[in-house]
């Protein structure tokens, strides 16, 4: 919050989180920073994965009605303010499949259904398939996918149930816009990039395309990438297949160091420092005595506030097929809780995959329909200093001498709190909170897409497609009227109590035709031409209340009983409501090519026109093409004889539409027309203010993407892999360019600048031992390395300030801007800073920051595995790391904060404070007086690298020779483990997050689960 | 065969959409410029927006923390400590405080301006010419006030017409425009210039209700303004009108203000204006506490230690400036304690006591002594029982009546956000710095700041200097450039 632009243009970074209490309620009224109490001009609210936005407030410190219901849920993550670029960076790891033995007659699917064999793709795009997938303890797939794909960043920063995951596919593309891929799931493509609700185990495959031979076809949304989602289906002519997976999972907290106290620890710390209990708990007030100390109780609170969460997960599909119709049925039911109480996710899956054909075979069709329907209890303010709100909070920081035990009911909490009045008792408002509130968001996704062909011609296909994406999110929060925290505010809302509820709606149709044309000339010439139309539209829904104050004895949550009328008196009790609907579209027409000569030679190109309603009529069309080709060298009748049984070179070139101009579907559409907006002004009386202004040169943000890649194998294809150079240079970027403060807003949306990304990717498989009955054992290695660099940026300094971080030319997208530390002064104990020459200072200044060099996007990631197997028995085990990653560790600092001593508990590092006995040390003197330039200094930075085990599975899978006489057709039973262990340098929760700073936020667990899938 | 190629291709057709349906989209409820403003009602509506960007909610807050008004309190969190760091004395070009104050300051000019503009485009019935009129003189009137709020807080010495004032705005912007800072007088001649519309004031010209612009406004602007620019003369005749139009409220009432309770005899209400505050405004007293004002409510700045010491326990002030609910180690912050029930309090902005003061400057200016002593006299006489009030010694030199009206201000208006300016314009002259208790500032070491430090005026912040490159050479002195 230093300015603006911190919320706008960072990706989110907040500074220190202070203690407050806060207030969970819908957030109505104006933008103020609660946490430091300071109005914040011009910022545009969204609630988070939404588009309620409440687009608001245009000059600061008013006019932020930001939407009520609940799914501001504390969302900071809802301050999805239209410009903070998510564009977090991440990690990912890799491992080569295992399964597919001869990668280059492995299958490939490109774009709208295009389907090539390895040998004949032209392009870079890597596919992992079921068995991979299937039976892993994550909700959602992308969790899963961590680790399977060269080039491709997964972070899961939240430990909640279903939790989103941040998706990266060779560094961040867009400073302010969309930054992840594009999802197509059967054809569908999909609004959001949640898949909480989705059961992992229907799919059939997941291809991530990267280079822009493969994405320019899906050129208006493809920018960063695409990843295609197929499920799976019945075979003509089968018989009834059943197949049933069942996991049980047990989920558990990752370690931290941050080697806290226990109470007798930090009693004596509090004793000799003058504060707390231990320096006035004891007889009549005094100090404890030692024998008191050594009395009191201890608590760990992280045990008290997380458990081992126990899920379930199962599976039953059927399939089957007769000559004209196939059919893949799959129900899944999936119960899931989270390491931290009071969350969890449960979940039931219904899907219906029908394939058909005419007895010609001219006529085809398929529908795949699904219904998902998940429940979620989510924690709230995760990630803020809210001590009456935040478990996490607890968790890491509440003092351990305070006892459960000490919590008897709201009313004689609150009258502790009267007597004591620090923030001491936070562990006990949260135990009131985990009995008095709760926070429960029901989705219901529905999936449902046709595809129809038909042959004109033996060689000319007319097809179409209909896809629609549906999700419903209902929402409730719920606060008693006789929680902790409804006494306390008391006085300040007039009211006890409050629900809310919040319906969304949003529905997306997209609609493709095509004709396509294929011929074969020669036995040697193969052509394949197509043109295509497609129809996007999506609309969004959304209907709120807010019900403050509620009778004690009748309300409870999710229904309207109790609700306190508003009387004459005043008008607390006037509910708040909120409404919000808004569409946006894309048309677009486009036409490819593909030449294949005698499997040697390809070439194929895409050309594509769209348009977009996001942008004002004479700049609505952009163009967009690619062009690929490969070269088979391994059927040049020169490598006859070599080493290599495959070896292919492969370019691309080619362009991508970028029209999100935020990271959100509904975001920022109509920046191209000056608004007023009415609004609550004085006296809460409407008022007219300008509310945005025009930007209507507004345009696509184009990705520029060059792709150079081999594919080989050797040895009898016991050696194979891939390796790829590529290039991507985002242009005319979406960026909030800073405008003087006299517009009454700071900044306004342009296109301009350019950044870079350029990489290496490297995949290789290699078969260590390799026998037909015996053991096998084969290795697998994947890296990505990927450069960033801002090449210009708007304003006149060339350098955007965003407190922590700064976007400048030349430097990566925001690379840590601190104040360098120099360690504790042997004198007197302070912190030493380095000023901009590089000069000792105590007393440092904003302008003494200086580019780190550092950011928290991964410059290296990859992973590597082995997969074993002997006689039915199979080991498989996959390793993630990133490197060359930096993170603010404010967890870290919070724990060796001398402020927390008396109320929270610190860490035993503490203890090596400076004193002028202990003059050389790395903790400060608790009397230093130059710790509020600690936040501001790379003394929390910390190197965020890591060696993961991300998943470890011993298993037997019964040979199929021991069934042929039973029903079965195969039974496999594993145990696995997930995040087992982590080698890192950060002494946090975990090492793996997309934020750029954390504090109190909710780590990832790990999970060891044990399962059996059965077929007959 | 042939049915189903038909009822194929029929299919199909419905499939395919126009295209204009998904291009051409416009969002529901979109407003624009050319009928923001039509009619009167809607010009109500404009201006009723640029009230709402009022209120001295961030200046009592850096005032307050940043000098001398706070300590640390009870169920400090961290506020003031870290990030903007105020308590500490850190001010600089990246602090929320200037960005929040400049941004506040243009958003009312730029939307007065607007009104301003748009009211060009309607034409009032006959009926509505009064309004009409009413409407206009008040972006005008608002639109002064918020030029010198800038100038007072941007301007490194407001007394210099030839000094570096702020960027003149009396039009509507270009958003790649690039304008640098206006002298002083130059601003102040557009200020006098829309102060001038005070003439078309009818509605509320006699300032029956103390929350819209009304004469008195003006009056009292001017005063303060004048005193700003040390023209004493005009500060002094405006301040004794406005004196002899607003009483003092006495003792008994004077708790009243800060409860926004009606004052017994409404004639005897001395806040010429303040800003309305509803539920869900800002609350001013979540500067200092997260729950509400007493000692239980979370308490993270609380009195500071010498200030409480300016204040007898008779003193009515004290009851206000601390709440009641203080014991012996704790003492919130009591002058925003909710009003009706809710957490929100109208934020003082003009009271007869600061024209007082005003009047007193003016005469120690001209070192009338005895003057100076009637007129803190005079306030201080409202504040204690008969019995118990003390007498404002004659100062003997002109230094010590600075010093004594630093010191009655200080007390008087404390948590309404004058004292940052104060210490300022009067601190040295008056030979007065920021010292605090030595148990205030134990907690970071930040005790004193000399009245003349850099750090008086704010800098502008660094995201005006990174958009407007006219401004970049033009920053305050003290502060650097960021690059």
């Amino acid at each position: 919050m230093k300015s603006k632009f911190t919320w706008i243009l960072t990706l989110a970074l907040a500074f220190f989180i202070q203690f407050s209490f806060a207030q969970e309620k819908t957030i109505t009224g104006k933008v103020v920073s609660k946490t430091d109490a300071m109005a914040i001009p011009g910022v545009n609210v969204l609630v988070q994965g939404t588009t309620r936005g409440v687009q608001t407030d245009f000059n600061g410190s008013y006019s932020i009605k930001a939407a009520t219901g609940e799914k501001l849920v504390f969302s900071y993550l809802g301050f999805k303010s239209q410009t903070v670029t998510v564009g977090a960076s991440t990690t990912v790891s890799i491992q080569l499949e295992d399964d597919d033995a001869q990668m280059l007659d492995a299958v490939v699917v490109q774009g709208y259904d295009v389907t090539k064999t390895r040998k004949t793709s032209n392009v870079s795009s890597q596919t992992v398939s079921a068995a991979t997938i299937e039976a892993r303890p994550n909700a959602s797939f992308i969790q899963t996918l961590q680790g399977q794909v060269a080039g491709l960043n997964i972070t899961t920063g939240t430990g909640q149930p279903g939790g989103n995951s941040t998706v990266i596919i060779r560094g961040v593309g867009s400073i302010n816009g969309k930054v992840e891929p594009l999802y197509v799931i059967d054809g569908i493509p999909l609004n959001s990039d949640n898949f909480r609700s989705l059961n992992p185990d229907d799919i059939e495959s997941v291809s991530v395309l990267k280079d822009a031979g493969a994405t320019a076809i899906y050129g208006n949304r493809g920018a960063n990438g695409v990843i295609l989602v197929r499920t799976k289906k019945g075979g003509f002519d089968s018989g009834l297949k059943i197949k049933f997976n069942s996991t049980t999972s047990f989920t558990s907290l990752q370690d931290n160091k941050y080697n806290m106290m226990n109470a007798q620890q930090l009693l004596t710390l509090e004793r000799s420092y003058g504060q707390g209990r231990g320096a006035v708990g004891g007889a009549a007030g005094g100090p404890m005595t030692d024998a008191e100390i050594a009395a009191s109780p201890s608590t760990d609170w992280t045990d008290y506030f997380f458990r081992t969460g126990i899920s379930q997960n199962q599976t039953l599909s059927l399939s089957s097929g007769s000559k004209n119709l196939s059919s893949f049925t799959p129900f899944g039911f999936l119960d899931q809780e989270g390491i931290l109480k009071n969350t969890d996710l449960k979940r039931f899956n219904f899907r219906s995959n029908l394939s058909g054909k005419s007895n010609d075979d001219r006529f085809n069709y398929s529908t795949n329909v699904s219904i998902n329907f998940s429940r979620r209890n989510e924690a709230t303010s995760l990630g803020t200093g809210g001590i009456n709100q935040n478990f996490v909070l607890g968790a890491n920081n509440a003092a351990p001498y305070i006892s459960p035990s000490d919590y008897t009911d709201s009313l004689t909490l609150q009258s502790d709190y009267a007597n004591d009045g620090t923030l001491l008792l936070t562990p006990l408002m949260l135990i009131d909170k985990m009995k008095t509130f709760s926070n429960r968001i029901d989705e219901l996704k529905a999936l449902a897409s046709f595809d129809g062909s038909y042959k004109l011609t033996k060689n000319l296909t007319f097809g179409s497609n209909l896809g629609i994406d549906y999700t419903q999110q209902n929402s409730q929060v719920y606060q008693a009227p006789t929680a902790f925290n409804s006494l306390l505010f008391l006085d300040q809302n007039g009211y006890l109590g409050f629900q809310s509820e919040l319906f969304q709606q949003d529905i997306a149709i997209s609609t493709t035709t095509r004709l396509n044309y294929n011929k074969t000339f020669a036995d040697k010439h193969t052509i394949n031409v197509a043109a295509y139309t497609e129809y996007f539209k999506a609309n969004f829904k959304s209907i709120s209340y807010t019900q403050n104050g509620l009778d004690g004895k009748v309300s409870g949550p999710g229904y309207g009983g109790g609700y306190i009328l508003d009387n004459p008196d005043n008008d607390f009790f006037v509910p708040t409501v909120g409404s919000s609907k808004a569409s946006t579209g894309l048309f677009s027409y486009f036409a490819t090519a593909d030449y294949d000569f005698d499997s040697k030679y390809g070439v194929e190109a895409t050309v594509r026109r769209d348009a977009s309603s996001r942008f004002a009529l004479s700049n609505r069309w952009g163009t967009f093409f690619s062009v690929a080709g490969r070269w088979n060298i391994d059927r040049e009748s020169f490598m006859e004889g070599s080493v290599f049984d495959a070896l292919k070179l492969r370019a691309s070139y080619g362009t991508n539409g970028n029209n999100d101009i935020v990271n959100s579907t509904y975001g920022a559409l109509n920046r191209t027309r000056e608004l007023y907006a009415i609004g609550a002004g004085y006296q809460g009386n409407p008022s007219t203010v300008i509310a945005q202004l025009a930007a209507p040169e507004l345009k696509w943000e184009t990705v520029t993407q060059a792709n150079i890649g081999v594919d080989y194998e050797l040895f009898n294809s016991r050696l194979r892999g891939t390796f790829d150079v590529y290039r991507k240079r985002t242009t005319d970027l979406f960026l909030d360019v800073p405008i003087s403060f006299i517009n009454a807003t700071s900044v306004l949306t342009s296109n301009f600048g350019t950044m870079t990304n350029e990489g290496v990717e490297a995949l290789l498989t290699y078969d260590i031992l390799k026998s037909n009955s015996g053991l096998n054992i084969s290795a697998t290695f994947n890296g990505a390395f990927n450069e960033n660099r801002v090449n210009t940026v708007s304003n006149e300094s060339g350098l955007i300030d965003n407190g922590l971080t700064a976007t400048a030319e030349d430097h990566v997208l925001n690379e840590f801007y601190l104040i360098r530390y120099a360690g504790v002064n042997p004198a007197n104990g302070n912190l030493l800073f380095l000023d901009k020459d590089g000069n000792t200072t105590e007393t440092p200044d904003t302008t003494d920051r200086v580019f780190t060099g550092k950011s928290s996007q991964p410059v290296w990631q990859g992973g590597f595995g082995l997969n074993a197997d002997y006689k039915g028995f199979f080991l498989s085990s996959q390793f993630s790391y990133v490197a060359d990653i930096y993170r603010l560790d404010y967890d870290l600092s919070g724990t060796r904060d001398r402020e927390n001593i008396g109320i929270f508990n610190v860490s035993n590092d503490i203890l090596r404070a400076w004193t002028p006995d202990n003059r050389i040390t790395d903790q400060p003197s608790l009397n230093a007086t130059n710790l509020s330039f600690d936040a501001e200094s790379d003394r929390n930075l910390k190197d965020a690298s890591y060696i993961r085990m991300r998943y470890v599975s011993f298993g037997y899978d019964v040979p199929k020779k021991m069934l042929e006489n039973t029903f079965l057709k195969s039974v496999k039973g594993f145990v696995q483990a997930e995040n087992l262990v982590t080698w890192s340098k950060w002494t946090g929760w975990d090492a793996e997050s997309p934020r750029g700073n954390d504090q109190y936020q909710y780590p990832t667990p790990k999970i060891i689960s044990v399962g059996l899938t059965v077929e007959f | 065969m042939k049915n189903y190629k038909v009822v194929l291709l029929a299919f199909i057709s419905t499939l395919i959409f126009s295209c204009e349906d998904a291009i051409d989209i416009v969002q529901p409820g979109e407003l624009y410029p050319e009928v923001a403003f039509q009619t009167v009602d809607d010009l109500e509506k404009g201006i009723n927006g640029v009230y709402g960007v009022g209120g001295e909610n961030t200046e009592i807050a850096f005032a307050s923390i940043f000098t001398d008004e706070v300590r640390i309190g009870l169920a400090n969190g961290g506020q003031g400590l870290i990030n903007d760091a105020e308590y500490s004395f850190r001010l600089n070009t990246g602090s929320g405080y200037a960005v929040a104050l400049w941004g506040q300051y243009y958003s009312m000019i730029n939307f007065a301006t607007r009104v301003i503009e748009g009211a060009k485009n309607v034409v009032p019935e006959t009926s509505e010419e009064a309004q009409y009129k009413n409407i206009i003189a008040q972006a005008h009137i608002l639109r002064a006030y918020a030029h010198f709020k800038l100038l007072t807080y941007f301007s490194a010495d407001i007394t210099d017409d030839n000094a570096l004032g702020v960027i003149l705005l009396d039009f509507i912007p270009l958003t790649n425009q690039s304008l640098p800072r206006n002298t002083n007088a130059e601003i102040f001649a557009l200020i006098n210039s829309d102060l001038a519309k005070v003439s078309d004031l009818t509605t509320n010209a006699g300032n029956a209700d103390r929350f819209f612009i009304s004469n008195d406004f003006v009056k009292a602007l001017k005063a303060r303004m004048a005193l700003y620019r040390e023209d004493y003369t005009t500060a002094a005749a405006l301040a004794t009108e406005l004196i002899a139009q607003y009483p003092l409220t006495n003792r008994a009432q004077y708790p009243n203000i800060w409860r926004d309770l009606p004052v017994a005899a409404p004639a005897t209400d001395e806040v010429i204006f303040k800003w309305d505050r509803v539920a869900d405004d800002e609350i001013v007293g979540a500067n200092w506490a997260s729950v509400n004002a007493t000692v239980t409510g979370s308490p993270f700045f609380e009195v500071s230690t010498d200030l409480r010491a300016l204040l007898s326990t008779v003193d009515v002030r004290r009851s206000v400036i601390v709440d009641a609910s203080a014991n012996a180690t704790v003492f919130p912050v009591g002058k925003y304690p909710g009003s009706g029930g809710l957490r929100i309090n109208d934020i003082k902005v003009f009271r007869t006591s600061e024209m007082y003061f005003i009047r007193a400057e003016a005469k120690a200016n001209a070192s009338d002594f005895e003057g100076v002593a009637a007129d803190l006299q005079a306030v201080v006489a409202q504040r204690f029982s008969a019995a118990n009030t003390p007498t404002i010694g004659i100062p003997a030199t002109q230094q010590a009546a600075w010093a004594e009206i630093l010191k009655q201000r200080r007390v008087e208006l404390a948590f309404e956000g004058h004292r940052y300016i104060d210490l300022r314009r009067v601190g040295p002259k008056a030979g007065v710095d920021i010292i605090r208790d030595p148990a205030d500032c134990a907690v970071n070491g930040a005790c004193t700041l000399s009245s003349s430090d850099y750090r008086f005026v704010m800098p502008i912040p660094s995201s005006e200097i990174g958009a407007n490159p006219a401004i970049a050479p033009q920053q305050n002195p003290g502060y650097g450039t960021i690059n």
